[in-house]
């Protein structure tokens, strides 16, 4: 098991990630990207910025609900890669390949960690303004 | 493969899928399914096997994956920006 952990700001937490191609497994083309944690979020999102940087297509589209109406967003394959630290690893640990959406409008973070990474993690946040977050299971 | 030709197949794709969608709820909730030409390949368990299959199947890369779900993409923080 590995374990990031940080201090958040009382608003939000920010992590640096990696963002890989989805495929073939060896390929570990990436580029850097800030995400946030969303536990309120179902899926996990990139922003075009890095959508263009990685060179993926969209494969599918899916409904997406926001407070103004629902509309059809591209969906695009992606992996991520979260950094260890206090680790003997050099290279990142990288989650199976997930399905995630096209973030628009985002200007503090350029991807979106939502429950399809997360649940397959255990995530602690503290009163003491700490949290952490265990992966690799 | 150009993006047009990719985002043509999605669109297409996309309206075959969504109508036979409640057929495909029952025994695939969860599942993804391959798509080419408006036809069904295959279901999977996990997007990445049906990308992999995807690209075995077809060199060209043209075709397209849909999560059999009838739910939205809720963004939480996002949704309410």
């Amino acid at each position: 098991m590995y374990k990031l952990e940080g201090r958040h700001d009382g608003r939000r937490i920010i992590i640096p990630i990696q963002i890989l191609v989805p495929a073939p497994e060896h390929d570990l083309t990436a580029t850097a990207a800030n995400a946030l944690l969303d536990t309120g979020a179902t899926n996990s999102g990139i922003t075009p910025i890095i959508i263009e940087k990685l060179g993926l297509q969209s494969i599918g589209k899916r409904p997406l609900g926001s407070a103004r109406a629902e509309e059809q967003v591209p969906r695009y394959l992606f992996r991520v890669g979260l950094e260890m630290t206090a680790s003997e690893r050099r290279f990142p640990f990288i989650f199976d390949a997930i399905d995630g959406f096209e973030l628009r409008n985002s200007v503090h973070f350029d991807a979106l960690i939502g429950m399809d990474i997360l649940r397959q993690c255990n995530f602690e946040m503290r009163h003491d303004g700490g949290w952490s977050l265990a992966f690799g299971m | 493969m150009t993006h047009a030709l990719q985002a043509r197949e999605v669109d297409r794709n996309y309206d075959f899928f969504v109508r036979h969608l409640a057929e495909y709820l029952g025994n695939h909730r969860g599942h993804y399914a391959l798509l080419k030409n408006q036809q069904l390949i295959e279901f999977f368990p996990k997007p990445g096997e049906a990308y992999s299959e995807g690209l075995k199947r077809f060199p060209d890369a043209v075709f397209s994956i849909q999560e059999v779900t009838d739910e939205p993409i809720d963004l939480g923080f996002f949704s309410h920006v």
